[in-house]
């Protein structure tokens, strides 16, 4: 089936299931493309990136120590 | 100049294809009398290093022993954390004391962040070439 003739299908389809296509697709395309992400799933992001409090605690726990590698 | 050690990136899943590629480092970590080699995800946005709880027990860490609480944010803010101590290794470089935030998670990677793994590391990472450079920033050992 080509392109030209899913279109004017497509083009009948209810906004609900035009958004579900668009779904559809992109889903299609990461897999194929190997992007390891599925629509709806939840992804956890372990990376503390503002931790600043827990940051200085830390540094505060190594100066205590006498431990190297303090900031400057 | 310091002589550096190059790594390769390590994948996941090879059928996840270019996506599933991450930087993660061996390391020793020691404590007391114990010592065990992990893989350390190297995570130059997180502002600490973190270990997750089951790794600390491997290491003779009782978590009512360790007085000094850490508060950490995004997924990990759900649960306490404590300030450990270890004395981690990375070959060929001499050992260095590095501070982690003790989590009660076991999902979480042992992560090497900024306080204090990339403070006695400097990184060079090289992406299109799956791999990536570091090198202590004391003398070669």
């Amino acid at each position: 089936m080509s392109l030209a003739e899913i279109l004017p299908k497509l083009h009948e389809l209810d906004r609900t299931d035009k958004w579900r296509t668009v779904q559809f697709l992109i889903a299609e395309l990461a897999q194929e493309e190997g992007v390891p992400f599925t629509h709806g799933a939840t992804y956890p992001i372990w990376s503390p990136y503002d931790s600043y409090e827990a940051a200085a605690t830390l540094m505060q726990v190594l100066r205590e120590e006498g431990a190297p590698y303090e900031a400057s | 100049m310091k002589q550096a050690r190059r790594v390769s990136f390590s994948t996941i899943d090879p059928r996840l294809g270019d996506t599933s590629y991450r930087p993660m480092l061996s390391v020793r970590l020691a404590r007391q009398e114990r010592s065990i080699v992990v893989e350390g995800l190297l995570d130059t946005g997180a502002t600490v290093n973190v270990m997750p709880y089951h790794l600390g027990l491997a290491l003779g860490a009782r978590w009512e022993e360790q007085q000094v609480v850490v508060h950490l944010s995004g997924n990990l803010a759900q649960l306490e954390a404590r300030a450990l101590l270890v004395l981690a290794t990375v070959e060929p470089f001499a050992p260095v004391t590095q501070a982690f935030a003790w989590t009660q998670s076991t999902d979480v990677p042992l992560i090497l962040g900024q306080v204090n793994f990339f403070q006695a590391f400097d990184v060079c990472f090289f992406r299109s070439e799956l791999a990536f450079e570091i090198r202590s920033i004391r003398a070669f050992q």
